[in-house]
């Protein structure tokens, strides 16, 4: 760590500019691989600047399962330029909001105050990005940070442990499989070693993407990116050896029996291709798509199918969700949870729930179904533009899975373009009780 | 110090140019009070209504509040509640509930085209002045909340904040969930429901907060729209005074959790009380700045106890809350106590130091413009202003006013408010470390 190799960069690559519905973006690259995509929105003298990593839970193998959120713990604990929380008091002396994420697919920074700070973001991120200090007595400290946030989101929370559980069962060989908190065991058995090695390999211009949104013009921003990332020399890349998710040969049922839980619930999980797994493995974008459309017919809005006859007019849900990513980077799972109305068990709401999906070909999406969805889609493009924050955050995630973030610009393209037939066969042919995995949440006062 | 106060002044003048949104209000032609702002780089507007029908006025129907508010979704007069979902959906906008203990409001978000907001406004409209109570809705309506009142007993951190709550305002409307309890909700009738519309969503409780790419007159127009529909009624009653805590009291809660939940606190103060922005920076130096504030680096920094270490305020029409929150593994609970009352203690006695309170404040100073970012959160800062009637110049000097708190005026405001000899503390955990 420390090394510092000066080297030119120049723009490697200046991709088409996007114009979308207000704001201008900007794509540019330089020589030691790090990306910028800057778009600019003048509303407000403020911005948003985001440095992204191509690392998460799914990079992850087991023995090791939360490294990549460990570390992003770990990155607030400072380097010996900004040492001792000096990087956090300056955000919060500038007005500043600061914190990070982790997903399954990446791992986020981010710093939102007045524009005239983003000279202050790149100064402090590229400096973490290589100088990192991660010494066992503060990481004795926050692992134990780490343990207490996995007891308050998961363990001491029903939903999410049978969530948890449904996961792992749905995924057998993917790492998708893993919390991306990690297992306990693993999270206890951590070294402040398994960090360091973690961030060496992963965290280099090359595998990051600056994404800045707000009241600024691009080439400063890219000049300023320059100053401060462009000294940094590229890394290496580990190799990655493929874990395919192998081909599910039948339903699978999990039952987690619970007794700090009072309300049941049951999960359907499908496992679905997603946009970088249809481009991967040459499936069908357009099936992604109306994979994407179908699950708004179900549970888009208070007139979507689930709502209307299972929780209105049968009355055998009290709540129903449905959720899927089309951005995930790999083979992903779409998935039905309802919570069963009192006096209703989860065999007989999930026989209801199998018969609305089955439902799908026998009754195949009307005119007005996808003209509600299809105006809503239109609807929420022009809300996104609300907040600055979402829209980078739109832009870092299809960015960090390999996908062009202009989709975020297309996609009411692609989604006016899906049929009522495109529908019906993307759910034969995924939406299959052979791809299925079905988790009951049973209270243990039940049983 | 000097060098800090300087930082201040630094951002404060030649900081980026920044202003606060421009706020108009007037009377509709009905006498409810608009508020409106022209923000026109999006092409969509936000109306939101709202009325003093909070769960302080349930009375003994606990929970009526929250169901008539959620009831409102359930179909208009003329439209039942499919063919008012199907309606909705088509205009692309989006209207939904919301309550409190102080307000219950209903709020809309469309385009602004003109074929896309007069049919979503006109839903809009039936669901504020129409709505169908029909007795099919109310059943599911609250078999709803029943699952969602099970699912906040399982939480110990919901568990913790109601017990805090139901002790701290002991006696007084406030004292309650807005949720309600599971028997009281089962008694709500219909006419339960009827009655308690008929006497809050009128008039005389309304304010309407307007926002987006419209015109003053365009926003005037659909005031007097949404005013000229609802009758009159009577003024909601000022709330009862809430009798302060004369003593400590610490209350345990035996929970199947593996954590302890703590909250720590007392009353707070209303936003046009003068001690309002003392404590506004007391609590952000300790506990509601996140990363940097005291809390957080005593607990989590230092010592690794718990994930989230906070304070925070919450004005109300009365008194609101003032209160500390943690959660801790139970093998950890006595020694986070003591931090987490040691750091209080200190406080209430000593204040906060300079740098603490300078830091609090640039923070609050600075990061202002970045709370009205979005139209969203200009939409609650000036329902909140019409709500509660502060000046439509709130906004615009709020950075001024947090200039203008002193270090004297933050150690007084804490020593009053954080007093050990009132405080509240409530645990909610294991009685024992749970094995692993």
């Amino acid at each position: 760590m420390g090394l510092k190799v000066f080297c030119l960069v120049g723009v490697w690559l200046l991709l088409a500019n996007s114009v979308g519905a207000a704001q201008k973006s900007q794509e540019f690259k330089f020589e030691n691989g790090l990306k910028l995509i800057v778009q600019e929105d003048h509303r407000s003298p403020v911005a948003v600047v985001q440095t992204w990593y191509r690392v998460g839970s799914s990079y992850e193998y087991d023995g090791i399962t939360g490294v990549s959120h460990a570390l992003e713990h770990m990155m607030f604990k400072g380097t010996p330029t900004y040492p001792d929380g000096k990087f956090s008091k300056i955000v919060s002396s500038r007005g500043g909001l600061e914190n990070a994420f982790t997903s399954f697919d990446y791992t986020a920074y981010y710093q939102q105050w007045a524009a005239t700070n983003i000279e202050k973001s790149f100064e402090l991120e590229s400096d973490r990005m290589k100088n990192l200090t991660l010494n066992s007595e503060e990481f004795s400290k926050e692992i134990n940070v780490v343990l207490e946030e996995r007891r308050l989101r998961t363990d001491d929370n029903p939903q999410a442990l049978a969530s948890e559980i449904a996961r792992a069962t749905t995924f057998q060989t993917s790492p998708y499989r893993y919390p991306i908190i990690g297992w306990e065991a693993d999270i206890k058995g951590m070294s402040v070693d398994d960090l360091t090695d973690w961030y060496v390999k992963w965290y280099s211009p090359n595998n990051a993407t600056l994404v800045v949104v707000g009241d600024v013009v691009a080439e400063e921003v890219y000049n300023l990116a320059k100053k401060h990332f462009g000294k940094l020399s590229r890394v290496p890349l580990p190799a990655q050896k493929k874990r395919p998710e192998v081909a599910q040969k039948g339903l699978k049922r999990v039952s987690v029996l619970s007794d700090k839980a009072r309300v049941p619930f049951v999960i359907l999980s499908y496992k679905a291709p997603s946009l970088p797994y249809a481009l991967e493995s040459g499936g069908s974008l357009a099936e992604v798509y109306a994979l994407d459309v179908l699950c708004e017919i179900l549970d888009g809005d208070l007139s979507s199918r689930l709502q209307a006859r299972l929780v209105r007019e049968k009355e055998v849900a009290s709540h129903v969700f449905v959720s899927y990513s089309p951005t995930a980077r790999l083979e992903t799972v779409l998935t039905v949870t309802a919570i069963p109305r009192d006096g209703v068990d989860l065999e007989t709401l999930e026989k209801y729930l199998i018969e609305e999906i089955n439902l799908l070909s026998v009754n195949p999406p009307t005119d007005e179904e996808l003209e509600r969805v299809k105006t809503q889609v239109a609807a929420s493009r022009v809300y996104s533009q609300d907040s600055m924050a979402s829209q980078a955050t739109m832009i870092g995630s299809f960015d960090s899975v390999g996908l062009d973030w202009r989709l975020k610009d297309t996609y009411l393209q692609e989604i006016n373009a899906v049929s009522s037939a495109g529908i019906v066969a993307a759910a034969q042919k995924h939406l299959r009780k052979e791809a299925l995995t079905i988790t009951y949440l049973m209270p243990e006062q039940d049983l | 110090m000097i060098g800090l106060w300087l930082l201040v002044l630094t951002f404060f003048i030649s900081g980026p140019a920044w202003a606060a949104p421009e706020i108009h209000s007037w009377q509709s032609e009905h006498g409810v009070p608009v508020y409106f702002s022209n923000l026109p780089e999006i092409e969509m507007v936000d109306i939101e209504v709202t009325f003093d029908a909070g769960s302080a006025r349930d009375g003994s129907s606990k929970g009526i509040s929250n169901l008539v508010n959620q009831m409102l979704l359930e179909g208009t007069e003329d439209l039942d509640v499919e063919a008012f979902n199907r309606t909705l959906g088509l205009t692309g906008a989006s209207i939904s509930v919301g309550s409190s203990k102080d307000t219950a409001s209903i709020s809309m978000r469309s385009l602004v085209d003109v074929d896309k907001l007069q049919p979503a406004f006109n839903l809009l409209r039936d669901v504020i002045s129409r709505p169908r109570f029909d007795s099919k809705s109310i059943e599911r309506t609250k078999a709803r909340v029943a699952v969602e009142l099970e699912y906040r007993a399982q939480s110990p951190g919901s568990r913790a904040s109601d017990r805090f709550a139901s002790l701290l305002y002991d006696g007084h409307p406030y004292s309650s969930r807005p949720l309600g309890d599971e028997a009281t909700i089962q008694n709500i009738t219909e006419d339960d429901v009827v009655r308690y519309y008929d006497t809050y969503y009128v008039r005389r409780n309304m304010v309407i907060v307007i926002v987006g790419n419209v015109s003053r007159e365009k926003a005037s127009e659909l005031a007097n729209g949404l005013g000229n529909i609802i009758p009159l009624g009577a003024k909601a009653k000022k709330l009862p005074l809430v009798k302060k805590q004369t003593k400590a009291v610490l209350d345990r809660v035996q929970f199947s959790s593996i954590q302890s939940h703590v909250r720590m606190g007392g009353l707070g103060v209303e936003r046009t009380h003068p001690h309002y922005f003392p404590l506004v920076v007391g609590n952000h130096a300790l506990g509601g700045n996140g990363l940097v504030s005291l809390l957080f680096r005593r607990v989590r920094e230092e010592r690794g106890l718990a994930y989230s270490a906070y304070s925070y305020l919450a004005p109300m029409a009365r008194s609101g809350a003032f209160v500390a929150g943690m959660q801790t593994d139970r093998s950890q609970e006595e020694q986070a106590l003591q931090v987490m009352g040691d750091t209080l203690e200190s406080v209430a006695k000593n204040g906060l130091s300079e740098e603490d309170i300078a830091a609090a404040k640039l923070n609050l100073i600075n990061g202002f413009p970045l709370k009205l970012d979005t139209n969203a959160e200009i939409v609650s800062y000036i329902s909140m202003i019409a709500f509660y009637g502060l000046p439509t110049d709130y906004l615009e000097n709020f950075q001024k006013s947090i200039a203008a708190v002193t270090s004297e005026d933050v150690g007084a405001a804490l020593r009053q408010y954080l007093k050990k000899d009132s405080l509240l503390t409530v645990i909610v955990g294991p009685d024992t470390p749970v094995a692993d």
